[in-house]
């Protein structure tokens, strides 16, 4: 924490740096012969009631909500463009303040209707997944979690390959903008795609621990229709990826439960190697007129899931071929924002998501391996009705406070929300959370 | 009654479209002499302030400037159809996201024509009684 109050100390006496409002520049920008450098740093904090929000937000709150990123750039001719952007982020044990390489690609535009980067690119998803990281350009602190879920930043952050985009001009009906992109998501073993398995592996009633990491293919498409009616846009994106996790296994209360006791709570399982394949699409309305940005997103989302096992009491149960599961979550909300004056804006959504479609009331919650676990059947959905105020201090600085009121506990770390004495869930349906940011950009 | 109606209705949307007008017309559009076009349509002028149209029909690379006064919020508003503060989030998400970059701009109108007239395929807008002796004035369609 004081660690925390210092680095806010350092960033409020930037307020006296004189700098450029939009970037520190090297060379003659009107020439466009210059190298430009941007950059950002946030320090947030998160207060939770009840449940806890990717760390330790119930007890006490967590200062650990943290982004800063440095981007430079220049033009290498008139055709071709190189960027690259690093970026630390923290959020509870997301992340880890890692310094790592967020998006650095090289961008030929051979003709507006035809360009291609070659690179590490933020992968297209949804409208606002490419500046997900970036909130001071947007209201709310948070972007709705039925759509641009924290724990699956990692997965969609971004994909090392190529991209051909375009924009199209289609005169009296708008323009359309496309992009194909291809390569490989690779992330740590330890990011929120690994703490997804691992939820997914209790309610199996297994704790999952994730050692090793595969990356198969990533690719995602994107087309976004601008319309002719000034401020209205709408976008149609879909991804598919495939990797796979190796790990550890070891059972939980529930699978001791539904065995009958043949494997007790805490015995140690062998290896499980986890392949996924997930797949989403959604689609987009964004409506600006003026000072008013009105949104609204809805996407699904398929898996598939193939285990294997190697431990031969699982072998015992499930056999040693591959077993595969499926499992389809869907999500939606509603968007509200408004400029009030130069300095101030509020705004609200409302976010609906469910983590199995086949399931909304979450009745296989109730039974089985998943009641022995404590899961509950508003651990199925996520409700969430927010509200955000944005502070245009100056041109620099920004200053965020936001309020959720939250209904279900989809989406939210099972490892953080256990009950560390009896190794089961332990969440509760209604609950609060409270978030404010300062960000220091140019 | 409905004389009368009518009457105020016509000059309601008259005094609209004068003030429209009268918006537009405080606004030179100047590019380059080095530039064959003549005149250049709302549309495509919007997408070459979006980063969206970037060459001339000749093939030359365009370059615009923005100017940072009253006159922005005019051009921003009449001919990109945004506000300002849209506008500058759109050219940030361009920089922080790797696909461009903030586009110059300039305090001054002089600073603009002189910017205009001495960069190749540039495009800019300065105040109507400007000196636009050193750039060429196209008309918008």
């Amino acid at each position: 924490m004081r660690r925390h109050i210092k680095f806010l100390v350092l960033s409020l006496c930037l307020i006296f740096v004189s700098a450029s409002a939009y970037a520190v520049e090297f060379g003659d920008v009107s020439t466009g012969n210059s190298v430009a450098i941007h950059g950002y740093i946030s320090q947030g904090y998160l207060k939770s009631i009840d449940n806890n929000f990717y760390g330790e937000t119930n007890e006490g709150g967590t200062a650990d909500f943290s982004e800063a990123a440095f981007n430079i750039g220049t033009d290498v001719s008139d055709k071709l463009h190189i960027g690259m952007q690093i970026l630390s982020r923290k959020l509870g044990d997301f992340g880890k303040g890692k310094v790592e390489i967020d998006w650095g690609y090289a961008d030929y535009r051979y003709k507006d209707w035809l360009g291609i980067r070659a690179g590490k690119m933020k992968l297209v998803h949804g409208l606002y997944n490419e500046t997900r990281d970036v909130d001071f350009l947007r209201t709310s602190i948070f972007l709705p979690q039925s759509i641009y879920n924290e724990a699956w930043r990692d997965t969609v952050a971004a994909v090392q390959g190529a991209e051909l985009y375009g924009d199209v001009y289609l005169g009296m009906a708008g323009s359309l903008n496309y992009r194909l992109q291809g390569g490989d998501c690779a992330y740590p073993v330890d990011s929120g795609v690994a703490t997804t398995t691992e939820d997914q592996a209790r309610l199996l009633g297994m704790e999952y621990d994730a050692k090793d990491y595969f990356s198969k293919y990533g690719a995602s498409s994107a087309l976004v229709w601008t319309t002719p009616i000034d401020g209205l846009r709408l976008s149609l994106t879909g991804w598919v990826i495939e990797f796979k996790l190796e790990g550890d296994a070891t059972a939980l209360p529930g699978l001791s439960a539904t065995t009958g006791g043949a494997i007790k709570s805490g015995q140690a399982l062998g290896q499980v190697d986890v392949q996924t394949r997930s797949a989403e699409w959604t689609g987009s309305l964004e409506y600006t007129i003026g000072d008013l940005v009105i949104a609204g997103e809805y996407s699904i989302n398929d898996y598939d899931f193939w285990n294997t096992v190697y431990g031969p009491q699982l072998q015992a149960i499930v056999g040693t071929e591959p077993t595969h599961s499926t499992l389809s979550t869907e999500g939606y909300y509603g968007s509200l924002t408004y400029r009030f004056t130069d300095w101030f804006e509020a705004g609200t959504y409302y976010s609906v998501y469910y983590a199995d479609r086949d399931d909304k009331d979450g009745e296989l919650n109730k039974s089985g391996a998943r009641a022995a676990n404590g899961y509950h059947d508003y651990d199925s959905w996520l409700k969430d009705l927010a509200l955000s105020l944005k502070f245009n201090v100056t041109d620099n600085w920004v200053f965020k406070l936001e309020g959720h009121k939250m209904n279900g506990a989809a989406i939210l770390t099972k490892s953080v929300n256990t009950l560390p004495s009896t190794g089961k869930l332990d969440t509760t349906e209604d609950w609060y959370l409270y978030a404010m940011k300062l960000t220091f950009s140019f | 009654m409905k004389k009368y109606a009518l009457c105020f209705s016509f000059l309601f949307v008259l005094f609209f479209a004068v003030a429209s007008c009268a918006s537009a017309a405080d606004v030179l559009v100047i590019v380059n002499k080095g530039v064959v076009a003549s005149s250049i349509s709302k549309d495509d002028l919007k997408r070459v302030y979006l980063g969206k149209k970037t060459r001339w029909d000749n093939g030359d690379k365009i370059n615009f400037c923005l100017i940072k006064t009253g006159l922005l919020k005019t051009f921003v508003s009449d001919y990109v159809g945004s506000s300002v503060s849209h506008y500058f989030k759109y050219w940030k998400k361009q920089v922080f996201t790797g696909k461009g970059h903030m586009p110059p701009f300039y305090g001054k109108d002089d600073d603009v024509v002189k910017f205009v007239a001495g960069t190749k395929g540039a495009i800019g807008f300065v105040p109507a009684g400007s000196n636009t002796d050193s750039v060429k004035v196209i008309t918008v369609n």
